[in-house]
């Protein structure tokens, strides 16, 4: 939790893997916050979770929400789309122009910001969930890898061993036939990471020289994939503060 | 269109139309007629009206079998049978109507063609869906070679080129089909009325200029060239359904109405799109809703154009028969160079003062759909409008995802607002290599 301003909007971001909802202040610093598995039955869930911050800051705030269930969330009074939140949210962290990099469950999206704080440009991945996070969680999963040691596992790769497939389903039976063939479970992580960079770069189309690259969404939680995109875009990638958060402080600063 | 909305005259008059043709197919064996098959670009409608043979579009069956919802079936047939999944959707729905009885989208039966007229061979599909209909029918084929526009212009030597085979080579197949001659006087006199048509039709698309537009020239746009690129141009029915829905449309700027919407007229103009490409046929209404239901009308699109470049001063005329219809084949739209189609977009965003424009890029088509990024930076620099850029496909509903697709015309929207509603910073719609939107990785 930073700042302790007075509460002025709930923002949430209903996203296809996390529910991610805060409180803001005008400064837009985030007083409050949650973060939950998405349930099937979204409203009820973010009924309650919207009970819970109302109580906790005992008074009635506007609601703006974002992301895929963004329509189901009782009582916004603003619904905005996740490119234009996760714009507004990092914009409000970095205040000048960026690429941003948004990995989150199922897509991810590139959103080229002005140097006015709007979206000047944006591309998402299509049809495909790889070079999601969703990709990751799948092959984590199957290599019984926590999401939270990942970035040591890459980090004592020998080498990279290539993963070559485009498709998740595919990618997964390809690194069960890389561990029978006795590759080693570091290297395969490593050689993942960069796959999944490569697809994000190829997303990200060329960029201009100057350029500067942010990163949210949960997967920027992963210092590996931070790694790994920064070599593949050949720049310096910085990871926003409370990157998961970014697209629900959007949305809440938006509606207040 | 919701079934609550209720429906204008030209509306009503369209649906009897397309009924009676699909009635008028249907016992056209009993009663001696002869069928035709034929594509919509480069058609020459106005020859089989002369010698009254009757046309069946099967680019036309299969958008209708996709809004009609019939098409997934259809396409799986055609799967079973052994077309790949990256043939275009159009003609595996064709294939999969045949193979499921060839019962055409108003349920009536379609008769077997007695021959196959491949008006345009700018689409390479088009000729291997018209070999797979030969092996299937067991008919003849006649061909029209229809030179690419690579230059971006119409040459005297091909207009020749394209007026004799049509003199020498299709009237000749089509005679003996029909088991006439041709009467030029007949043919001159269904020239005239596609003229009519015509006039009325540009009439029709340049009401969009106008604030706010009285029509969606896209999704509303559709339905108004139903008649003209299908069985009907050259009719006298043809030209009085032109004639009512230009009435219709004048009185709906007589009124100030907006553009009518699968919800009724539009409320209020919010934003002025051009759109290139074909759209989506299963989800129709859905995909037009995600644009009216946020207040964008549509005020020109180019696949309305397919048919013909009219309001670029094209027309069919009786003075030249076969040389206008050369031209015809000639000009239509995917028979145009990517530069000339860049233009064309251009002159549209100014000509009709769009806020910015969106292009749909569908799977099955490559005629559409090759250069369209290309395009889209082009058109950025040009114009320094924003362009939106989603893929789905024409008939296949399993290329059409909803929400992604909902989430990236919001999305869009939503970036135009922001640009519009203050003004540029320095530095921002500036022509750089930017990110594409939506492009698959």
């Amino acid at each position: 939790m930073t700042g302790a301003g007075a509460p002025v909007a709930i923002g949430v971001d209903v996203g296809s893997t996390t529910c991610k909802a805060v409180v803001v202040d005008r400064a837009g610093a985030i007083l409050r916050h949650r973060v939950e598995p998405t349930h099937p039955r979204t409203e009820q869930q973010t009924t309650r979770i919207l009970d819970e911050l109302r109580l906790a800051v005992g008074c009635e705030l506007p609601i703006g929400a974002t992301g895929y269930g963004r329509k189901r969330v009782p009582g916004a009074t603003k619904v905005l789309t996740e490119i234009t939140c996760h714009a507004r949210g990092a914009f409000s962290r970095v205040k000048r122009a960026v690429v941003l990099v948004d990995m989150g469950g199922q897509d991810t999206k590139i959103v080229r910001i002005g140097p006015g704080g709007d979206v000047a440009d944006f591309a998402m991945n299509d049809k495909c969930a790889a070079g999601t996070g969703r990709f990751l969680e799948v092959i984590l999963g199957r290599l019984q890898v926590p999401f939270d040691e990942v970035s040591a596992h890459v980090a004592r790769a020998r080498r990279s061993v290539p993963v070559s497939s485009t498709c998740t389903v595919f990618a997964e039976s390809e690194v069960i036939s890389l561990v029978a063939q006795g590759e080693e479970l570091e290297g395969i992580l490593r050689g993942l990471h960069e796959s999944l960079a490569k697809r994000v770069a190829a997303l990200a189309g060329v960029l201009p020289a100057d350029a500067r690259i942010v990163m949210s969404g949960g997967v920027a939680l992963n210092a590996a994939m931070v790694d790994a995109l920064g070599a593949a875009l050949r720049r310096e990638v910085s990871v926003l503060p409370d990157p998961q958060l970014v697209g629900a402080l959007g949305a809440a600063l938006s509606a207040s | 269109m919701s079934e609550n909305v209720e429906k204008d005259r030209s509306q009503v008059r369209q649906k009897q139309m397309i009924a009676n043709h699909f009635e008028r197919l249907s016992r056209a064996k009993e009663e001696g007629k002869k069928v035709v098959y034929t594509f919509v670009p480069g058609n020459l409608t106005e020859l089989l009206g002369a010698l009254d043979l009757l046309p069946v579009l099967p680019e036309i069956n299969a958008l209708q079998s996709g809004m009609r919802k019939k098409s997934g079936g259809y396409i799986s047939a055609a799967e079973k049978a052994g077309h790949s999944e990256d043939v275009c959707t159009y003609v595996k729905c064709d294939v999969g109507m045949l193979k499921n009885g060839n019962f055409g989208p108003t349920g009536t039966k379609l008769p077997e063609p007695d021959l196959l007229l491949l008006s345009y061979t700018g689409c390479f599909t088009f000729m291997k869906w018209f070999e797979i209909l030969k092996q299937e029918y067991k008919c003849p084929i006649v061909m029209l070679q229809v030179p690419y526009q690579s230059e971006g212009e119409i040459t005297e030597e091909m207009r020749q080129y394209v007026a004799e085979q049509i003199r020498d080579v299709v009237v000749p197949a089509l005679e003996q089909t029909a088991g006439k001659k041709l009467d030029m006087e007949r043919l001159r006199e269904q020239l005239r009325w596609s003229a009519k048509a015509e006039d009325d039709l540009v009439k029709v698309w340049e009401s969009a200029k106008k604030r706010p537009s009285p029509i969606d020239g896209y999704f509303g746009g559709v339905h108004y060239v139903g008649p003209i690129f299908s069985s009907f141009r050259g009719s006298e029915e043809a030209a009085l359904y032109y004639k009512e829905l230009r009435e219709e449309i004048e009185e709906r700027v007589a009124r100030g109405e907006g553009a009518m919407t699968p919800d009724g007229p539009q409320a209020k103009e919010k934003y002025r799109l051009v759109v290139e490409g074909p759209p989506n046929w299963t989800s129709f209404n859905d995909f037009w809703r995600m644009f009216s239901r946020e207040g964008a009308t549509v005020v020109a699109s180019t696949y309305t154009r397919v048919g013909g470049l009219y309001d670029q001063g094209y027309r069919h005329s009786p003075d030249k028969p076969f040389e206008s219809m050369a031209d015809y084949a000639l000009g239509c739209y995917t028979n145009l160079n990517l530069p000339s189609r860049v233009n064309l977009l251009e002159k549209y965003i100014k000509e009709y003062d769009a806020d910015g424009f969106f292009i749909n890029s569908v799977k099955s088509c490559n005629s559409f759909s090759v250069g369209q990024l290309l395009m889209l930076r082009e058109l950025e620099k040009r114009t320094g409008k924003p362009g939106g850029f989603i893929e789905s496909d024409l008939v296949d509903p399993r290329y059409f995802g909803k929400a992604n697709i909902e989430n990236r015309v919001q999305s869009y929207l939503q970036m135009l607002d922001a640009r519009m509603n203050r003004p540029l910073v320095p530095g921002e719609g500036l022509p750089v290599a930017l990110p594409v939107l939506g492009r698959a990785p």
